[in-house]
């Protein structure tokens, strides 16, 4: 499992867990999202369906999540269209193209799965 | 977040090691599950057990934040900004 800290600010500690995406690592992941704030189903363009698991597993939860086809040496083998067709992903959920090695494109995608979490508290704060 | 307690001085020399290892680190601070996790290297699901087991004998004492994290709009706001910024 790869790990990660980024202090944000003064006062956040921002946290970064990553589990291989198969299904014999699906033990791991009930441990993790319990308290998460979401997660990113990280896609090599190369291996499309071995993201099944992880997609069937979040799309079941309520938790905020975002899918990021992962390029390799600049180029991508799948649009995040083509990816979205190929792993039947819902409509409501980003699909983005990321580069796990650019810190520059992590953080856009941090970014973005912060956008949909702060939609879903949004949506829950509406509701209590 | 977690928190030695007073018996947990008297006791401790008597842990085994990930059980140390936590009370350790909870000797100096309130810490997160999370945080005891990466310091230690060890899986955050056996971190939850072996502390909430400490909670039960008294060894620990926890803290639980009043909102959880994923309705805290203003902590998540706040979040983005300071990635933004990174």
């Amino acid at each position: 499992m790869d790990f990660g800290r980024v202090a944000v600010d003064q006062s956040i500690v921002l946290y970064l867990f990553g589990t291989p995406g198969q299904d014999r690592f699906g033990f791991m992941w009930n441990d993790l999202v319990r308290g998460a704030l979401g997660a990113v189903v990280l896609v090599d363009s190369r291996r499309i369906e071995d993201s099944f698991p992880a997609l069937d597993y979040f799309e079941h939860r309520n938790l905020p999540f975002v899918v990021a086809v992962n390029r390799f040496d600049g180029s991508v083998f799948h649009s995040p269209d083509a990816v979205r067709e190929a792993l039947s992903i819902a409509p409501h959920v980003p699909v983005l193209t990321t580069d796990a090695r650019s810190r520059a494109m992590v953080k856009e995608t941090v970014l973005s799965l912060l956008d949909v979490a702060l939609a879903q508290a949004k949506a829950r704060a509406r509701k209590g | 977040m977690l928190q030695i307690t007073p018996a947990a001085n008297e006791r401790s020399l008597m842990l085994s090691f990930e059980r140390a290892s936590i009370v350790g680190l909870c000797r100096f601070d309130i810490i997160s599950v999370a945080e005891l996790s990466a310091r230690l290297r060890l899986p955050i699901g056996v971190v939850r057990v072996v502390a909430s087991d400490l909670v039960v004998e008294g060894l620990l004492e926890a803290f639980l934040p009043s909102l959880t994290v994923a309705e805290d709009v203003d902590l998540i706001t706040r979040l983005i900004e300071g990635v933004r910024a990174l």
